[in-house]
Formats: structure tokens, sequence, C-alpha cells
């Protein structure tokens, strides 16, 4: 394997963007972001520790390109979710600006951790680490045992090791 | 953390099981001793520990007090429950047959919906507790005013004591109105009109025209249907569906097996000439196996699995 040098990205980037371009725009529809996408593939790419050589780089760029896509939807429905729910807020307790676009980062992170979560356990979770509850107290809101909460709990952990670990 | 998982599973299991008891608030002195020692024992032990750790670096970002990440979370899993309902292939076909045999197709575009085996709480603004029964779909309209729920499909029981009078639930189905007082209540639709147990309180009732039909009190169920109101009850104690349970006392075996069949995959039938005989007892919404089994030794009936999914209550 060869380290990723930059003459390799520069090849790559000069025989197939047009094709990268145009292939995020059949899946987003929108040429400025296809644009930007593009671009965020090509950044990945010199970002990467490590062989940057690939076979078939047509089928590398492309999967590179799928997972910044999946995360370009998932951001844009976070980012819709959070608009939606802060319309119910009074003025003065609106996030600012500032807060508003590093929540939905913050989010969209959390959001991509817990996807394929099972549902109940997603909900203790998140009762749990976001809003501090303790177990006795899941246990009583969810009306499950404490054993329960527990499980659900450690499922929950076991998922997000994964997940952080690439596995 | 980096990308290899050099630790064997069962060190990670171990620090996952310490990390669920260190934070479950009940560990004791002893516990978080044994816990400590542990962490001492090898140092891919704390390796593991500091790898869980991480987790909660990840959620730290979305902790905001007074902002509601939490809302924001559940709206956008809500919102994605149903998309995928309209839009998710093979699931979609199961659903659409489900929801013919059920005669509710609609129920794919509510706020809130619930499929077999499923319950779902919700806490509407002003402290009112709604618990949505299985296959159960709710539109919530939580604007000025009493919040008010659209019941389309399926049972809930909402719980309004702790709400101030204006913050009182309407729930409205196709037969009228129901306006909480002070209250605990259960509210069913579907096969004739719209049931109504109230455990608590008072509720007011209306028909769909608006006329008043009176208020209801704990005691009996009543039924709403076609602009008047009746007396009228299934023999299940209302909400023990809450608690994990179908609770039958002289229940027609059909309210009994209607009951059990939110709680099963696949169509759960019956013989006319059964439904009407009388059923006593409690039932695990968890093993309806269990419950059908219970119910054949206790009346002359059998149950016959054709498949998995098929299985029809005959007279024996």
């Amino acid at each position: 394997m060869t380290v990723a040098s930059h003459s390799n990205v520069q090849s790559l980037y000069t025989d197939h963007c047009g094709w990268l371009r145009a292939l995020l725009y059949r899946r987003l529809g929108c040429r400025d972001t296809a644009a930007d996408l593009s671009q965020d593939v090509f950044v990945r790419l010199l970002l990467k520790p490590a062989g940057t050589s690939p076979r078939e780089p047509r089928a590398f760029l492309a999967s590179i390109a799928h997972g910044l896509v999946v995360d370009h939807h998932r951001r844009r429905a976070v980012e819709q979710a959070w608009r939606e729910t802060l319309a119910v807020l009074p003025a003065e307790n609106q996030p600012s600006p500032e807060e508003y676009w590093e929540i939905v980062d913050a989010l969209a992170r959390l959001d991509a951790l817990l996807e394929h979560l099972r549902p109940r356990a997603r909900t203790v979770f998140l009762m749990a680490k976001l809003d501090g509850l303790t177990y006795p107290a899941i246990a009583e809101r969810l009306s499950v045992s404490l054993s329960t909460v527990e499980k659900d709990m450690a499922l929950a952990l076991r998922h997000c090791y994964r997940v952080l670990m690439g596995g | 953390m980096n990308r290899h998982d050099d630790l064997p599973p069962a060190i990670i299991e171990a620090a996952i099981h310490w990390s669920v008891t260190m934070a479950s608030g009940t560990a004791d002195a002893a516990q978080r001793r044994d816990y400590q020692h542990w962490l001492d024992a090898d140092e891919r032990h704390r390796r593991a520990a500091e790898r869980l750790g991480a987790i909660d670096d990840e959620v730290r970002g979305a902790r905001r007090a007074g902002l509601p990440v939490t809302d924001t979370l559940d709206h956008l899993q809500r919102r994605r429950r149903r998309r995928r309902g309209l839009g998710g292939g093979l699931l979609v076909l199961v659903l659409v047959a489900v929801g013919l045999v059920g005669g509710d197709v609609s129920r794919l575009s509510r706020d809130y919906v619930t499929g077999t085996g499923e319950q779902q709480r919700l806490r509407l603004p002003g402290g009112t507790r709604v618990v949505l029964n299985a296959d159960t779909a709710l539109d919530v309209l939580a604007g000025e005013g009493r919040p008010t729920l659209r019941l389309h499909a399926g049972e809930i029981l909402v719980d309004s004591e702790a709400a101030a009078v204006a913050d009182k639930p309407r729930v409205v189905t196709d037969d009228g109105r129901l306006d909480a007082l002070g209250t605990r209540f259960q509210v069913s639709v579907g096969g004739s009109g719209t049931g109504l147990t109230v455990l608590q309180g008072r509720v007011a009732v209306h028909a769909a025209g608006g006329e008043p039909l009176g208020e209801v009190r704990p005691g009996r169920g009543w039924r709403l249907a076609d602009g008047t109101l009746a007396p009228g009850t299934t023999g299940l104690r209302a909400g023990s569906w809450e608690d994990g349970v179908v609770e039958a006392r002289d229940a027609p075996l059909a309210e009994v097996l209607k009951a059990l069949g939110h709680y099963r995959a696949g169509w759960l039938g019956y013989d006319q000439a059964v439904a009407g005989l009388k059923v006593t007892g409690v039932f695990q919404l968890n093993d309806t196996d269990a419950a059908l089994d219970a119910i054949a030794q206790s009346l002359p009936v059998r149950v016959v699995h054709r498949t998995r999914w098929w299985v029809r209550v005959e007279k024996k």
C-alpha cells in the first residue's frame, strides 16, 4: 500500500471529477450541492492515511460519495426536525445562530450513532445520557422494570461501541 | 477511538456491565470497590472503560438545558417511521395488507402510530400523559387552548390529572368529542363506535353534531355511536394493556382475542360460534401463545395453528 500522496489524489481528481459530479447530481438533483460534495470526496481522500491507489477508482470514489450523500440527507432531516421543534418555543428561548448550528451538528452525529438501535433502547439511552434521568426514573417513566432498563442500556452501549469502533 | 478493536469481546462485555452498574444509581460501596479492583487488575480493562466513556463525548455536544434536543430526535424518528411506512417496499405491502383487513389504510400518515405489539407514551404541553395501545393512530393538535387528540384507530389511555383546567385535553373521534374534566380515562375506536371508560374524574361527551350527551363517571364502560351514548362494556379492565396484560372478567372471547391480536404478528381469527363464550382471567400480552393455550384449557375451544402466522380459535 502506498501512502496517500498529493499527486495520487491529483490524478484521480483530473480523471474522475466530472464523472463524480454528474453521479452526485443524479443523486441530489442540485448542481451546487453536487459540486460541493464532489470536492468533499477529494478532501476526504487527502485526509486518508494510506492506500489511495485503488484498483477500481470509480467504485472507490462512489462509495465515499455515497457516505457523504447519506450524511448530507441526514443533516438536512435533522435540521428540519430541529427547526420545526423550535418553532413552538417563545422568541426569548430560541438558541443563538451559533448554538443552532452546533446543535444540528451534534444531533446529526448522535442520530448516525443511534441508527439501527432498537427503539426502546434508543429511548432509554437518550433519557439517561441526554436528559440525565436515573435508571429508576426511566423505569418508572417507561413502565418497565429496572433490569429491563439496564439490559437496554447495555444493548445501547454495545451498539455505540461497535459503531464508534467501525465494526 | 481507533478503528482496530484489539480488546477481547469478554473485556468489552465486562466493561459494559460495569458501566451500567455504576450508572444505575443502585451501586453500593462494595460494588464501587469491586469496580476499582477490576479497573486496576488489567490495563486493558481501563482502556475498555475509557472507550465506553468516549460514547459520552458523542452525546455531550447535544446536551443543552432548556432546548428541546430530545424532542427533536423523537420528532425526526416519528417522521422517518411515517415515511418508511409510505416508501419501504415490502413493508408497505404488509402494512397495506393489514390496513385493508383492518379497514384503515389512512393511519400511515398520522402523527403517532403504533404497530403490532407496540405502545407509545406521550407527554403533552400542560402535563397530560397519553399512552397509545398497539395498532393505534393518533394526531395531536397542541396549539392555543386545550390540546386536541384526534383518535383515528386503536386505543389510548389519557391521564390529565396533573394538567390545569385550561390544559385538559379533548379527544375527538368520528363519533363525537370527549372533554376531560380532571381525569384519567380510556378511549377506543373501531368496530361499532367509540368506547369510553372513565377511571377517575369525569368526562363530558358531545355527539359529532355538537349536542351534549352528558358526563361520564367511573364505574362502567360506555359506547358512543350514531349520536347516542349507551352503557357498553368489553369486560376487559380498562388500561390493563398498559400493565402488559389483558384482564378479563366475564368478557366475550371475541374481545379477548381482539386484544391479544394487537400483540401478535399474523392473523388471529375465530368461529362466530365461540365469539360469545365468557372468559375470566389475566393473560400476558408478551406471550400470546401461552394465553391461547390457557383459553383452550378453560373453554370448549381448540386453537388451530395452520402456520406460525395463521391461527384460528374453533369450537371443540
